[in-house]
Order: structure tokens, then sequence, then C-alpha cells
């Protein structure tokens, strides 16, 4: 049976540690109303990724930097996770963006237009709050975004971008009542306004996210290491080791030496580790250059 | 009178952020293309600096100014938006 939900979540690029954070919570929402997930963080939540897991989930849910055309992925500067060229990938899916900046200004209509069934995020920056001495605004970005999740998981997709401006609304009443005695009252109020007032739904209003009544995952990827495990299969690992490299050879030549020293490392201590199966890290050691340098077979 | 320059710049890059809104106890400019906004201000006082760009993080201080001269004062600030 496919997997119902595919969750990318970069962490490295300031303030993504926070977006990490957040779809930390967001997966055990999915859990909790026994959602299928497929997670991915870091350098994993990639282009290569998204089109290996994407044609078969159903709820597309991605929380890091975007731009006007494109989800970013770990890579601000080529900034090319999912582009308006690659919209068709997500026909008849539920899109979520959010926190991503910009998104719904030309990916939005453009995955809508190539028939998925809605998409969520924002026309223009989306800010994160951050704790501060007088007031711990972070703590009220959580409450609020995560307000707006569990409404994206029980209600139809316009009710849910209803519940998320109300929620912000109540946040911003409150930084506005505060203008004189929290310092930075000010940033958060407007950020906050921000988030509320750019961020729409595209598609269908009436859109909900389906749910099959499945057994709970047992696919958990958490990080890089869990993350890489998941990835050794005979289909797909040939395919991923040469995306990312040629993607990662776009990006610079360091980036380039820095996987080429640092992925085959990394396998080693899966395997090493007994975090594959037998035929997993046989497969590992074949495909991917230095691997069995790293671990010799016996 | 004390010469207070703020210089911003991008944590993350160190580059000198231009256009920034730095307020002074209600006093209002913006950084020029060095980073930097300068402020006459008599000495001998406390001064409430705020530091706003709407995709860094809001930057606030309290400083004293104790006597005449030039004062520097360095910000950082931490990216903000998605």
């Amino acid at each position: 049976m496919p997997e119902e939900s595919l969750l990318l979540s970069p962490a490295l690029f300031p303030p993504t540690q926070l977006s990490y954070v957040l779809m930390n919570k967001v997966e055990a929402l999915l859990k909790d109303v026994d959602l299928r997930v497929v997670r991915f963080s870091g350098l994993l939540a990639s282009r290569e990724t998204a089109f290996i897991y994407l044609p078969e989930r159903k709820l597309f849910i991605y929380g890091g930097h975007g731009r006007r055309d494109a989800i970013c992925g770990e890579n601000v500067f080529s900034c090319n996770l999912v582009t308006v060229a690659d919209a068709s990938i997500f026909k008849d899916q539920i899109v979520v963006a959010n926190p991503t900046c910009e998104v719904a200004a030309e990916l939005g209509p453009a995955i809508v237009e190539a028939g998925a069934k809605a998409f969520l995020g924002s026309t223009e920056n989306m800010c994160a709050h951050f704790n501060e001495a007088e007031h711990n605004y972070m703590d009220d970005w959580f409450d609020y975004t995560l307000t707006f999740y569990r409404s994206v998981l029980s209600k139809t997709m316009g009710e849910a971008v209803e519940d998320w401006k109300s929620a912000i609304t109540r946040y911003m009443d409150l930084y506005k009542s505060h203008l004189d005695d929290w310092p930075n009252a000010d940033w958060n109020y407007f950020a906050a306004k921000m988030n509320r007032d750019n961020f729409v739904v595209l598609g269908d209003p009436q859109a909900m996210v389906p749910r099959t009544g499945s057994e709970p995952t047992t696919l958990k990827q958490m990080g890089l290491l869990e993350g890489l495990s998941s990835l050794f299969n005979p289909e797909t690992l040939r395919k991923q080791w040469q995306h990312a490299f040629r993607s990662l050879f776009s990006f610079s030549v360091v980036g380039a030496t820095v996987a080429a020293l640092a992925v085959p490392a990394v396998a080693g201590f899966a395997i090493e580790r007994g975090w594959l199966t037998g035929e997993q890290a046989e497969i590992a050691k074949a495909v991917i250059p230095g691997v069995a340098a790293v671990i010799p077979t016996p | 009178m004390a010469r207070l320059n703020i210089k911003v710049v991008d944590s993350y890059s160190k580059t000198a952020l231009p256009y920034v809104h730095v307020e002074v106890d209600g006093r209002v400019l913006s950084t020029g293309l060095d980073g930097v906004a300068a402020f006459d201000l008599p000495a001998g006082a406390s001064y409430t600096i705020k530091v706003r760009q709407v995709a860094y993080r809001p930057w606030t201080r309290i400083i004293q100014i104790a006597q005449e001269g030039t004062y520097e004062q360095p910000v950082e600030l931490e990216k903000a938006i998605y």
C-alpha cells in the first residue's frame, strides 16, 4: 500500500533549525491520526528524495526555505528541491508549505494548475519568532503553527487556513497590548501579521486529507543516519547516488568533495553499527565509491 | 555630545546591511550602504536601541553613554525568514 504522507524538513541554514523541530511535532501529529509518514531531514530533504518518494503520496508537507518559484531544500543557493517546472509531480495531492517563504506566488498556482487538489502556503515571506527576555514568542509560534497543522489533519483546507489566521490574530492582539512593556512586541506583531495575511489556500478549499485507517508506519526517518538507512534498497540507491552527486557538483566543488568524503564514511558507519541489512550493506559497498574501503569485506 | 555609531551586519555572512531601521529613544535613522547609522546624543544618559529589519530577528538593547566621545555598537542580525 502506498505511504500516505511525505514530510521534508531541512535543518542547516538558519532559521530552519526551528522548522525542523516543528516538523518533529508535525510528524507526531500525523502518526497520532494513523497517517503513514515518510520523513526526510537535513541533506536528505533533497530533490532526489522528493522525486523518488512523491509519486505515491497523498499529502506533502514541507518546512524550510522557499522562494516564489521553488521549494529550496537544504541547498538555498541553487534552491531547486521542487520548481515550477516540476509542478506535475504533485498531481492529486494536497501540498502544505509552512513555514516557507513566497511559494504561493508562482509555485503554488503552477502546482494546482498541474492537477494538485490544494496548495497551502504564503505569497510573501514567512517569519520565525524567537524567545526574548520579556516573552517566549517562539512558543507562541509553535502553538499557532501546530494549531494549523491539527486543522489540516481534521478539517477542510479552507477551514485550516481560517484557524491559522484566528490563532495568529489572538497572538497579535496580545503583542499589541504589550507594545509599551515588551521591547520586541512591535517586530513580533508585524511578523505574525505577515504570516497571517499572506497565507492562502489555492485549489479546492473543501479538500481534506484522505485517510485509509492504515496501520502505523514502521519507517522511522528522523535524521541523516536513520534516513540514510531507508535509502538502501536496490531500486533507489543507484539513482540516489547519481542524482545527488550530480547536483552537488552543480552546487560547488567544495560541496562535492565534502559529500565524496562524508557519504562513504556515514554509510560505513551505518553498516558497522548494523543499521543496514546484509543485502543493503552489499549494495552500498558496490554502488557508493569508498564504502568498501571503509568497511572491508570479511 | 557623544557620537554613537551603530554598525549592522548579517550574522551569517558578516556583510553590512543597508536600509535597516535603527531607533534610539524615538530618533530614527536608516543604515547607510556601509551598514552604519550614526547618532549624536547627549552624554550622561542611558538609551534604548532598537534595530529592525523584517527579514531578521529584532535586536533591542539598553546602553549607557557615560561621557562625551565616540562609541561603537556592533549589531549582528539573525535571519528570521524562510
